[in-house]
């Protein structure tokens, strides 16, 4: 059970990594990195780290100062 | 251990279910408690057509909103377009399952499979603080992408508004907790809550004791935090047509129109549980499930205060918004932590409460 979310989880992390250095707008990056950020939030859930999970959510809206403060 | 997953998975959906119930059938009615309130503000009756005194309009609401043709703008960014409404709304129902709604219920007899223990809060979770604001601050992006996706002038100013707004209030709406946190010395709800039962269940509130700066900057920035009146720059319809939601129709501007009173109502429940004692009044440890009606009823008060004020402020200019965020608010909030800090260092709050508790009978 929980090996088959990890591999879920990994792979949708490294997925969104992938596509947030590959996509060429940076809007686009910008939502493939709340991906990574979503999944690696889960990835620490899984591994019993409520804490960090959720200091890993509160980062998430990070990428917005980008576009509302450029 | 299957077997013991799989009935973890089974209660967990089921309280999921439950919570999601009670809370979107409040949501509903406080829309049509908002229509008929204003309009007695205003002088007008509201909708009082369907269903007697207007009780069954939410349904026929809905009813419209599922049938109603779905347009989606030909210049649109189709995927982002999509995935806005989608986050908006995911964003604010997720934090329900961490609210404590009553004390643990025990039952004088065993049902199969639950045990004689009913929790009244779905997930038991020791930084659900931090997931609340976590969970709420992502629902920014909804608003933010939609205005980017819709290819509209209109709506990108709406909602690079709300990206500039919800980050700043953001700011002060935790530091406007961070009062609590350090007075109760943990970020779970439930013992947050356990805490505050004074005398009567009513002595003990957060708000009245120690924080009632705290309560205020929280309340402001709650209200701008969920664009609301008076903070509603995002959606401004005298400059903006309707802000960011401009190009939206049908079911996807409803998951809009629920994502913003579903987020009205978790901003409520959070104030009721950190101020206002959450499910603690009086005689709920006799009568547990009284907590749940003590809990919802604040919930009410806090919904009726949010009406209020729609109906009688006048909308923020937004460099005022801007100032009196980062000017007034957060160092109000700042003074707040460092004389909280202090007391809390000193002692001195100890000693009151052991003070009342012995002189009176009174404090948590």
């Amino acid at each position: 059970m929980l090996a088959l979310l990890f591999i879920l989880f990994a792979g949708m992390a490294v997925g969104c990594a992938i596509s947030m250095v590959a996509q060429r707008n940076p809007l686009y990056s910008a939502i493939s990195l709340i991906g990574v950020f979503i999944s690696l939030t889960c990835l620490y859930v899984t591994l019993a780290a409520p804490f960090i999970a959720a200091v890993q959510v509160i980062v998430t809206p990070a990428p917005s100062w980008f576009w509302s403060y450029s | 251990m299957v077997m013991e997953d799989l009935r973890y998975v089974i209660l967990l959906t089921i309280g999921i279910l439950v919570a999601f119930t009670v809370v979107m059938t409040m949501v509903a009615y406080t829309v049509l408690a908002e229509r008929r309130i204003l309009g007695f503000i205003q002088g007008r009756l509201g909708p009082n057509r369907v269903g007697p005194g207007g009780f069954l309009q939410p349904i026929a609401d809905l009813l419209k909103f599922i049938f109603k043709e779905d347009i989606v703008p030909d210049k649109s960014t189709r995927f982002v377009y999509f995935l806005a409404p989608t986050i908006a709304t995911t964003a604010a129902l997720m934090s329900i399952v961490v609210y404590p709604f009553g004390p643990d219920v025990h039952l004088g007899f065993n049902i199969p499979w639950i045990g004689n223990t009913i929790p009244l809060v779905v997930a038991k979770f020791d930084v659900a603080l931090l997931y609340v604001l976590g969970v709420t601050s992502v629902g920014v992006y909804g608003i933010a992408l939609a205005g980017w996706s819709s290819n509209n002038k209109y709506s990108l100013m709406g909602g690079l508004r709300s990206s500039a707004q919800m980050i700043s209030y953001e700011l002060a709406l935790g530091l406007g907790l961070i009062g609590v946190i350090l007075q109760s010395g943990t970020l779970n709800l439930q013992s947050i809550v356990e805490r505050q039962s004074g005398h009567l269940g009513i002595t003990g509130w957060n708000l009245i004791w120690v924080q009632p700066v705290g309560f205020i900057v929280y309340l402001i920035a709650a209200i701008a935090e969920t664009n609301r009146v008076p903070f509603d720059l995002p959606e401004a319809e005298t400059e903006l047509v309707a802000g960011f939601h401009t190009e939206y129709s049908a079911m996807k501007f409803a998951l809009f129109f629920l994502a913003e009173y579903v987020n009205m109502f978790t901003v409520s429940m959070l104030a009721t549980t950190l101020f206002l004692g959450g499910w603690n009044g009086p005689f709920v440890h006799q009568l547990p499930w009284l907590g749940i009606f003590y809990f919802l009823g604040k919930v009410v008060l806090f919904l009726f205060f949010y009406i209020w004020l729609r109906g009688t402020l006048p909308r923020f200019r937004f460099d005022q918004l801007m100032s009196f965020g980062w000017k007034f608010l957060v160092p109000l909030a700042i003074i707040n932590i460092v004389v909280t800090a202090t007391i809390q260092w000193s002692g001195l709050f100890d000693w009151g409460a052991k003070f009342l508790k012995t002189a009176t009978g009174w404090g948590g």
